[in-house]
């Protein structure tokens, strides 16, 4: 696969980048755009296709990117299994509606390469609503200001963090990510965010019923696991 | 005069499992866990009983005085207060429940643990549901989409 910018350089970190995407053809596109702008090299884009019924794979190809049915179910097998495929040093992540700012590559990489003990960063991100009406459940407070973006799409991680923290969790379909994150801080990683916003995630009503209800229960289950690994943590630790 | 209390919900969730009480303020991002005595006084609390009744029944289980479980539950109430998980409540309190009839037990003071390490994570996540297979759910659409190769569900 030639992309347009990919290139490994000696001593530089390659990066993988991972979208796992299903029926995005409305945004994918102009998500994938984003990324090939990057002013950082990319070794690889991979696209994780849950099973898409819509233009998804083909316009995921057209683009360039390598697409890798999916195997599994839901988001974590999804991410396990793009960053199972990986090639690059380190990966990154985008959602098929989120937009990149070109330099979010290079300015993660060279806060990794400034820190070597770093595993991981993220960067702060911004939320534009599409349309007029706020999707139910979503945190309004969230939206058309910069916050510290800990989601995946904000995340560049080192391959050996996968290995460190383990895979993510599909006994939490939506808050695996959460999850991820609350384990990778109690193994003692630093959660760094970058001050810089470098990516926009568009909160529309189209690809998702908000409710509330169902996913805070979700994300209960999270915290209970959170609860129970600090249990088995010496007194004093992650509180 | 009896002191009874709601859950401040919807900012606030909880849950008991396995004998231990898990609650999650989704406005502040913090999260609390409470066994043994807590759990069985979030659970009271909870579904209304009031803080007099609540003493009268601990004071039947627990080999403990009367003060030391007023003053213990007083102090997980302000607990839980304070952390704006409960308020006070002017609804009348369900008819008492009989005192458990298991032996009376050592009395632990109930306390509330705070854990304020996912606080960032909690207050960013955007909140949406998922399909049965796992992804979100697109509108309109219920979960009829073609089935997934593996039929593990999720």
């Amino acid at each position: 696969m030639a992309l347009p910018n990919a290139g490994e350089e000696p001593g530089r970190l390659a990066i993988s980048v991972v979208c796992i995407v299903r029926n995005g053809e409305a945004y994918l596109e102009a998500a994938l755009r984003s990324v090939f702008a990057s002013t950082y090299p990319i070794l690889e884009v991979l696209v994780v296709d849950g099973g898409s019924t819509d233009r998804t794979a083909e316009i995921a190809a057209a683009m360039g990117a390598r697409v890798l049915p999916q195997r599994s179910t839901g988001i974590a097998d999804a991410y396990n299994e793009g960053i199972a495929a990986a090639r690059g040093d380190c990966v990154a992540f985008i959602s098929h509606d989120d937009l990149w700012d070109p330099t979010k590559l290079e300015k993660q990489v060279a806060f990794l390469t400034r820190n070597p003990e770093a595993l991981l960063c993220f960067c702060h991100v911004r939320h534009v609503l599409e349309g007029t009406v706020t999707p139910l459940g979503f945190r309004e407070e969230l939206l058309d200001r910069s916050v510290p973006g800990l989601i995946m799409e904000a995340l560049l991680a080192r391959r050996e963090t996968f290995d460190l923290v383990g895979p993510f969790d599909s006994a939490f379909p939506v808050g695996n990510d959460t999850d991820w994150f609350g384990r990778a801080r109690d193994r003692g990683l630093e959660l760094a965010v970058l001050s810089e916003t470098l990516v926009i995630k568009r909160v529309h009503g189209k690809n998702a019923t908000l409710n509330p209800e169902g996913y805070n229960r979700q994300l209960m289950d999270v915290v209970r696991a959170s609860v129970a690994r600090k249990r088995s943590q010496p007194a004093g630790d992650g509180r | 005069m009896f002191h009874t209390y709601r859950v401040m919900a919807p900012e606030v969730i909880a849950d008991i499992i396995d004998g231990e009480a898990v609650i999650m303020n989704l406005k502040t991002g913090q999260y609390f866990s409470s066994d043994g005595v807590g759990s069985e006084c979030w659970d009271a609390l909870a579904s209304g009983l009031s803080v007099e009744l609540l003493v009268e029944r601990l004071a039947a289980s627990y080999a403990a005085d009367r003060a030391t479980i007023e003053s213990a539950v007083a102090g997980f109430v302000q607990d839980l207060l304070s952390h704006e998980l409960i308020a006070p409540s002017d609804a009348p309190p369900p008819d008492a429940v009989s005192p458990s009839a298991r032996s009376r037990s050592s009395f632990q003071a109930p306390v509330l643990n705070v854990y304020s390490d996912m606080q960032d994570l909690l207050l960013l996540d955007p909140i949406h549901d998922v399909d049965a297979a796992g992804w979100p759910m697109p509108k309109g659409e219920t979960a009829a989409w073609p089935a997934p190769k593996s039929e593990t569900a999720v």
